[in-house]
């Protein structure tokens, strides 16, 4: 198929003039090239920014804010959480709060209804499986007994990841809209969310994981 | 035009109906226990024969069900035994002596339902009819708990006759008896000379006197001192609409004492125990629970005698009354020293309200006769025979609870990476035709 099937049949030249126009089409093209590569280099543009924000986090996390805002229960959007760790994912990130498109720049965040690290009830985390870091990238990984530990100033809290529940597999794939997957529950647990397919949001994969020990840090 | 409008307008309204499941999360959440006993027996007088160890008790027809629903639990749970050893305090489910081929339990995952029986048991000294339980439980599609346990004795007569103990061996069942006798006698006399006092004619009075005493000593030489027949213990777990209703019942007994042939037909005193009856109920609609308790009620029916030599049908008096003013009636007893009874009411509780918990118990009517018998201590009245009956109660406690979802949808955390990566080459490919096509154009100047 040529070019010129989509072209004006008028003739642009006589238009404008010839050297106008190509010098136009030139810089429109220049652009068009820059524009491809912006768009190519933006998935990887929001990974390096994930990781210069991890680094920010990290520091922040070793600072006594993070320790007060657990004692005060307080956070604010986007500030340090949690540190999660998957060995098996070979994960270690830092939670922000919060889990708005702006939070979530940081890779994983936590949704603010749901209970804090190792309290009673469904902590829920979200993260992404594209982009910003991809931290749950490959969380359909996780099988029963994977260990996810969650570190905060206070203390370490390990779940594990249950087997197969309530007549589905763990994890398992719901609708956008399915926030059930977040009530609050009888036992400490987690649960994990991330996209699905990979690089889509029409559903969301879903991993439920159970507390299984708590240690004090020093 | 206006169809247009009409159908926009009708699918807005529809759609501010159809709120989303998840918008806001109603839940739950109650759970509940429930036993019932039909009788429980015990026998210390048997230390006077040394067949303690033989014979621990008996407890016939036991049910009990749990169940607990939440949103992440559903779980029910029942239990039905025919005839168990002695359990005098709280059982715990897990570890009852009972007789298994007695026992069903049954749970969602094992619905049960096809009862569990045994014919002709004995335990020592107490015969029992067939003993069976029946247990069936499961979760109604609407997610409620259901659970049907029945267990007694079929056709029950547990004999508790004297003689069958043996105890004229151990020297004590012809004291017994005249010592019963001497008390039936003091307590016959007293309510007639009553009569007398009151107007009742002499003749007739005598004639009482005599008939009484004609059947006292026909009884003397039998063996029917008492004969107790128990009803079955049912404990229902019923979903009805959004309600659970739980009634826990034991359905009561009759005791003959003094018979002739068979005491419970034709005996001087027939007592009847109502049926001891223990409900609760949670409305899932509104999270609201209630108790409700109806205690055993006591029908005492003493053989009018008078017609006694002219072989009429057998005339009972009947007086129902509350199971503690037995004790008035039994007073006499206390004074021979084998054979002080005595008779606990069976207190009941109307639905006890304790924050969102209800809980209501019948405990059915104690019998403690011929307390001297095998006492384990002389004088501390811990033998003869003791009987519990028609036992129940029940405990739930239940919320609901309405609550906000933690967010309105799960966090969007998947960048359209491949969209970002397919744009960038139709804008590079756009742009290479483009450039091609200023070439051209250039070389045409």
């Amino acid at each position: 198929m040529k070019l010129k099937t989509f072209l004006p049949r008028v003739s642009l030249g006589r238009l404008f003039g010839r050297r106008a126009l190509a010098g136009f089409l030139s810089v429109m093209a220049v652009g068009m090239l820059a524009g491809a590569g912006w768009l190519a280099g933006y998935p990887f543009y929001t990974d390096l920014r994930a990781a210069q924000e991890q680094k920010r986090l990290a520091a922040s996390f070793e600072t006594t804010s993070v320790k007060h805002s657990y004692q005060e229960r307080s956070f604010t959007e986007g500030s340090a959480l949690t540190r999660m760790v998957i060995p098996k994912l070979n994960l270690d990130t830092v939670v922000v709060e919060g889990v708005s498109l702006k939070a979530l720049a940081a890779g994983a965040g936590h949704y603010p209804r749901t209970p804090l690290p190792g309290e009673a009830g469904n902590v829920g985390i979200a993260g992404h499986r594209t982009m910003n870091g991809k931290p749950l990238s490959n969380l359909q990984e996780l099988t029963a007994g994977d260990r996810i530990i969650l570190i905060t100033p206070l203390a370490q809290f390990t779940y594990e990841v249950i087997p197969a529940f309530d007549r589905h597999a763990n994890p398992w794939v719901v609708h956008p809209n399915d926030a059930s997957v977040l009530q609050p529950t009888d036992e400490p647990v987690l649960t994990l969310t991330t996209c699905h397919p990979r690089g889509s949001a029409k559903q969301r994969m879903v991993v439920r994981a159970k507390l299984v020990g708590m240690e004090s840090v020093a | 035009m206006k169809k247009g409008l009409i159908a926009i307008l009708v699918l807005l309204v529809l759609g501010s109906a159809m709120v989303p499941a998840w918008a806001q999360s109603v839940q739950v959440s109650f759970q509940g226990t429930s036993s019932a006993r039909a009788l429980d027996l015990s026998i210390p007088a048997l230390r006077q024969l040394g067949l303690q160890d033989q014979f621990k008790g008996l407890t016939v027809g036991l049910t009990s069900a749990d169940f607990s629903i939440s949103s992440s639990n559903k779980a029910v749970n029942g239990f039905a035994a025919g005839k168990c050893e002695f359990i005098a305090s709280q059982p715990d489910p897990g570890a009852l002596p009972c007789d298994q081929s007695t026992v069903e339990t049954s749970s969602i995952s094992s619905p049960g339902g096809a009862g569990a029986c045994v014919d002709n048991s004995s335990i020592a000294v107490v015969n029992l009819a067939t003993a069976c339980g029946k247990s069936a439980s499961s979760l109604t599609s609407a997610g409620l708990p259901s659970s049907l346990n029945e267990a007694g004795v079929a056709n029950a007569r547990v004999s508790a006759n004297l003689a069958d103990l043996g105890l004229e061996a151990a020297l004590t069942v012809e004291d017994t008896k005249d010592q019963l006798l001497t008390a039936v006698q003091g307590l016959t006399n007293d309510v007639l000379d009553t009569a007398e006092a009151s107007g009742v004619p002499g003749d007739k009075v005598a004639a009482l006197r005599d008939a009484t005493n004609e059947f006292l000593a026909s009884v003397a030489d039998g063996n029917q001192f008492a004969v107790l027949k128990v009803g079955a213990s049912t404990t229902n777990v019923i979903p009805d609409g959004p309600n659970t209703n739980v009634v826990s019942e034991a359905a009561g007994a009759k005791i003959g004492l003094l018979g002739l042939t068979n005491a419970l037909e034709d005996g001087l005193v027939i007592l009847e125990i109502s049926s001891g009856k223990a409900m609760a109920s949670f409305d899932g609609a509104s999270g609201l629970a209630q108790a409700s308790a109806v205690g055993p009620v006591a029908t005492v029916k003493v053989r009018d005698l008078i017609d006694l030599d002219n072989n009429a049908a057998t005339q009972y008096l009947e007086a129902i009354i509350q199971p503690e003013m037995l004790n008035s009636l039994l007073a006499p007893l206390s004074s021979a020293p084998l054979l002080e009874t005595t008779v606990e009411a069976g207190s009941h509780t109307q639905g006890v309200q304790t924050g969102k918990s209800v809980s209501a118990f019948a405990s059915g009517v104690t019998i403690h006769a011929l307390k001297g018998i095998g006492e384990s201590e002389v004088g501390k009245k811990d033998g003869g025979i003791l009987l519990r009956i028609a036992a129940a109660d029940v405990r739930l406690a239940g919320d609901i609870a309405t609550t906000e979802p933690p967010c309105c949808a799960l966090a969007t955390t998947g960048g359209p990476v491949y969209g970002y990566l397919a744009g960038a080459a139709l804008m590079a490919l756009l742009a290479l035709a483009l450039i091609a096509y200023v070439r051209r154009l250039r070389t045409t100047v």
